[in-house]
């Protein structure tokens, strides 16, 4: 078995979210600690896409954060190609080229005071991998690798539209030619037809340059079309993983099943759907023991005091004690 | 009828018809306010830089003066030696249009000196401050408060008499000049700092920081290529109306007797010694200096106004 | 002799919005013309500058100026509603068409509080006593699921969840009792399975009261739920208008196709979604002819030339496409 590129084990992340010194000794208040992530631990294989799905308050995004080391996770490890990248500024430079990352906002992830061609070609000249001309040159070729011209080169990021800033930024992500690249929700602020055009591109560039994808999406819809292997979220416990198109076939968490049953048909087959109960919790002080069990149409006793732990199905793995009778050997 | 812009594009380098046709240039175009602010202080620059070119004599040059040309009213032949001069001169002959080319040069300069290092100063710790966040940030902001309490003309009088204090006699009047644009400099770089601090916090949570963050770019890099660039709109606002304070606090310095020496007289030390002479009749020795300092410092805040409004994201 | 039932509601014809700019005017809506009928859930649908929100704003008269409308009526129940005087649209604004809007962290008062900002809209169309107002008021908040109604009434906005906001933003806009809803992306700023709850109160809501909606949105998938028909809307211009599953399974326009094709579902089978080339003209930069001739693979001669409008296919459904043009049947079209 090949090792894995991306190993996350355990991986949690607490924020303090207490008020300040002065204020809680006037008020007599405690420290309020909000957990985003708790004990999360998947895999990544060569050559995958990998896709982290979930709503609001679920820590898909802090955990693309800690993995390209913009956050530091407050317990649990993380590891790429074998070697430990959470210890915080200590990620070596030979590590640091392999992985990039696409944000959300294609508006903000480009500096509006440079040139696209400085934008994509930052990550050679950091990296040291080529002199400026050869950079310059090189930003060109990329910009016509993502469906731009190479005349771009010198324009600001404000006389291109989102679609096209997009492009622009995967330009930038392959600019040091990385193995492993994190995608944080990179359509959702497109439209839907520019954003058929970038999922292609991104589709294409994977199968041209072996690429693996960690995906961060809300959308249920993108990520079934993208992924190879799915993880959901709630309230930053991952509580299923299963392979891709069967997540949506033979969903096995009473989540998924619930979170399927929200998505709007646009086949219109006249699918029966559940009535959606309650609303995702406070972060801060979530529910004892399953988190999702307020809202669960399954829950029992077991599930209001201890918290399930992930256990194999026919299509992965998923964690709730509903579930259990029906492990197989 | 404006030049038609296909026309245009075909005739000027793309840069510069870029330029002409930005909001900037367009808003700059259609205030008649900006227009002619900007031509009275191209005109004093232009006077103040070029004195020793342009102005009819070099009032510091004891072999010029005609001690019989003393008093004289401006436009009217002296009574003595019948010679004319456009704004007259003062007690001891010398032409008042060059001593006031002269005066303002040596006020820009230390205005113009003074804000740079404001700016350097402030820009550099709010760039700092806004980074760091945490302890740091409150540390350096609090310091910034303090300083807030007290008026600038009184911090600036502070630091001129300490260095006073300290400088050996020699070297006193040869750095003067100096000492006193690091004064009205440390009176003034509070607001570059805060406002550079407040931005720059707003742009470290942006998208493209981050990115730079993952590709493990340096922080000076950082704050310095990335986040700066785009918090300079309003700190050049805030320069030029900072400019027009900074020569208005040279001139109260000088005309309080503590600023420039007496071997480079400003603007402030022409209304002072002019102040002298009003009782007497002779008027304009302090009219037409305090009408240059006027109009100069109108017309940079003027300037700074229409900046801040023009750099304002508005409806389009 | 007119039949209320088969009259529109709410009847727009020819209407053209524009905004002056430094460099020429700009037009966000291009004579855009359709119609809805008491009680139906019309969806507008389209992408980012299409003009979907500016048809809706100008609906309830809320064009920022410079822009405005430039010609064309609407009509509400027969009446001219467009070129009302300021308080005049103000009482037709709220007591005749609810809006709800895309944010409900901005579109209630933070200061006040939910009883006092219901209660007094009420009061102001209605004309009812404070104490009748407030039992409506916690009525409707009961209808659009805010548990324990009558205690949280009083809460300010901010105690309220994303998608408890919204139902009370649906409750604002629906406590005059309108004839028309307005509806501007009322889910986007919601999570999956919140987005499904708050589609559901609003169309019950509606339909309980009789009330017509205009759905605006970019998510085919909640018109696909919602609406009993759909207007596409492309740069301005009305590209197609018909019942909600026919123009979803047999788009008629070729756009209409494009996007459809491009939207990824959770039961497709094929690989690659569909890609339409390029993007949808600036405003200022609208090829002559139709709009979308250049991005289109069936264009023919006309396209380039002269705009088509919107042509009737029977049952319900216009297409704005020289494609469906009843005048040329011995063209060469495609399926």
């Amino acid at each position: 078995m090949p090792e894995p590129l991306l190993k996350i084990d355990g991986l949690t992340r607490r924020f303090d979210v207490s008020k300040p010194w002065l204020n809680r000794v006037i008020e007599r208040d405690d420290k309020q600690y909000l957990t985003a992530n708790a004990d999360v631990s998947f895999e990544i294989a060569r050559g995958e896409t990998f896709a982290l799905v979930g709503e609001s308050g679920s820590g898909k995004s802090t955990i693309a954060k800690m993995v390209v080391g913009l956050l530091q996770p407050s317990a649990g490890t993380i590891s790429f190609d074998g070697q430990r990248i959470d210890a915080g500024a200590g990620i070596p430079r030979s590590l640091r080229r392999r992985f990039q990352m696409i944000f959300q906002d294609p508006f903000a992830s480009l500096n509006p005071r440079w040139r696209v061609g400085e934008i994509i070609s930052e990550p050679i000249r950091t990296f040291g991998l080529m002199n400026a001309t050869d950079a310059r040159a090189e930003a060109a070729r990329l910009l016509e690798v993502v469906g731009l011209s190479a005349s771009d080169v010198s324009k600001y990021p404000h006389e291109f539209s989102g679609g096209q800033r997009q492009r622009i930024a995967i330009a930038r992500a392959l600019s040091s030619k990385p193995e492993f690249i994190v995608c944080d929700e990179p359509t959702s602020a497109l439209d839907v037809s520019v954003q058929a055009q970038i999922l292609n591109l991104m589709r294409d560039l994977q199968d041209e340059f072996g690429l693996t994808y960690l995906l961060i999406s809300h959308d249920l819809s993108v990520v079934r079309h993208m992924a190879t292997r799915i993880g959901v979220l709630y309230l930053g416990r991952l509580v299923e993983v299963a392979q891709g198109k069967r997540l949506f076939s033979d969903p096995q968490h009473p989540y998924t099943r619930m979170l399927l049953d929200a998505v709007p048909d646009l086949a219109l087959s006249g699918r029966r759907r559940r009535p959606v109960e309650g609303e995702i919790p406070n972060p801060i002080s979530p529910p004892p023991g399953c988190a999702f069990h307020p809202r669960c149409p399954l829950a029992f006793d077991r599930c209001r005091v201890e918290i399930p732990q992930p256990r194999p199905t026919p299509v992965g793995q998923a964690a709730c004690h509903a579930l259990e009778d029906l492990a197989p050997a | 009828m404006p030049p038609d812009s296909q026309t245009l594009k075909a005739k000027a380098p793309a840069r510069l018809y870029r330029a002409w046709d930005s909001d900037l240039a367009y808003a700059f175009r259609t205030a008649p306010m900006a227009i002619v602010a900007t031509v009275v202080v191209l005109i004093i620059v232009i006077c103040a830089v070029f004195a020793p070119l342009i102005a009819p004599m070099n009032p510091y040059d004891p072999a010029g003066l005609n001690l019989m040309n003393g008093f004289t009213p401006p436009m009217q032949p002296n009574a003595f030696t019948g010679e004319v001069f456009l704004l007259g001169t003062d007690g001891q002959g010398r032409d008042m249009l060059s001593t006031i080319m002269y005066g303002t040069r040596t006020s820009l300069f230390v205005g113009a000196m003074a804000v740079l290092f404001a700016m350097v100063l402030g820009i550099s710790i709010g760039l700092f401050a806004g980074w760091r966040g945490g302890w740091v940030d409150s540390a350096l902001m609090r310091i910034a408060d303090v300083q807030l309490a007290f008026p600038a003309i009184l911090i600036a009088l502070l630091v001129f008499g300490i260095a006073r204090g300290f400088l050996p006699d020699n070297l006193r009047d040869q750095l003067a000049i100096w000492v006193l644009i690091v004064a009205i400099g440390l009176s003034d770089w509070v607001q570059f700092a805060r406002v550079v601090r407040g931005a720059s916090m707003v742009e470290k949570n942006k998208e493209y920081v981050q990115a730079a963050r993952v590709i493990g770019a340096h922080p000076l890099k950082i704050m310095f290529r990335h986040i700066l660039p785009n918090v300079m709109g309003p700190v050049l606002v805030i320069a030029t109306i900072s400019l027009a304070l900074a020569i208005i606090a040279e001139a109260t310095l000088s005309f309080l007797g503590v600023g420039v020496p007496a071997t480079q007289p400003s603007l402030g030390t022409l209304i002072r010694v002019g102040q002298g002479f009003l009782i007497s009749g002779e008027w304009w020795i302090l009219l037409f200096p305090a009408l240059t300092l006027l109009a100069l410092a109108l017309s940079v805040n003027l300037l700074g106004d229409w900046l801040r409004d023009a750099l304002n994201p508005r409806l389009r | 002799m007119t039949n209320a039932m088969t009259d529109p509601l709410l009847s727009v014809r020819d209407l053209v919005v524009e905004f002056p700019t430094r460099r020429g005017v700009l037009r966000a809506l291009d004579r855009v013309s359709f119609d809805i009928m008491p009680g139906e859930v019309l969806g507008m649908v389209g992408e980012s500058g299409a003009g979907k929100s500016i048809t809706g704003a100008s609906i309830i008269g809320l064009i920022e100026p410079p822009g405005r409308i430039a010609s064309g009526e609407i009509r509400l129940k027969g009446e001219r509603i467009d070129n009302l005087r300021p308080d005049a649209m103000r009482r037709v604004r709220g007591r005749r068409i609810g809006m709800v809007f895309q944010d409900p962290l901005t579109s209630l008062n933070p200061l006040y509080t939910v009883a006092q900002q219901l209660i007094e809209t009420i009061r102001t169309h209605l004309g009812v006593s404070e104490a009748e107002a407030r039992k409506r008021a916690v009525a409707l908040l009961d209808r659009v699921g805010i548990p324990a109604a009558a205690r949280r009434i009083d809460d300010y906005p901010h105690h309220f969840s994303g998608g408890m906001r919204q139902r009370v933003v649906i409750a604002l806009a629906l406590c005059a009792e309108p004839e028309l809803v307005i509806a501007d992306e009322p889910t986007t700023a919601l999570d999956v399975s919140v987005q499904s709850q708050i589609i559901e109160v609003l169309k019950d809501i509606c339909a309980e009261r009789g009330a017509a909606v205009m759905l605006i949105t970019h998510d085919m998938g909640v018109i696909a739920e919602t609406a009993d028909r759909v207007a596409v809307l492309y740069a301005g211009r009305m590209a197609e208008v018909g019942p909600v599953r026919e123009v979803i399974t047999e788009a008629l326009h070729p756009y209409t196709a494009g996007l459809m094709g491009s939207i990824p579902t959770l039961t497709q089978e094929t690989d690659r979604l569909v890609q339409i080339p390029g993007s949808m003209p600036r405003l200022n930069a609208i090829p002559p002819g139709c709009a979308f001739n250049p991005r289109c693979e069936h264009a023919f001669a006309p396209c380039r030339e002269i705009r088509p409008d919107l042509m009737d296919q029977g049952a319900g459904r216009q297409v704005a496409c020289w494609l469906y043009d009843p005048a040329r049947t011995g063209e060469l079209r495609d399926a």
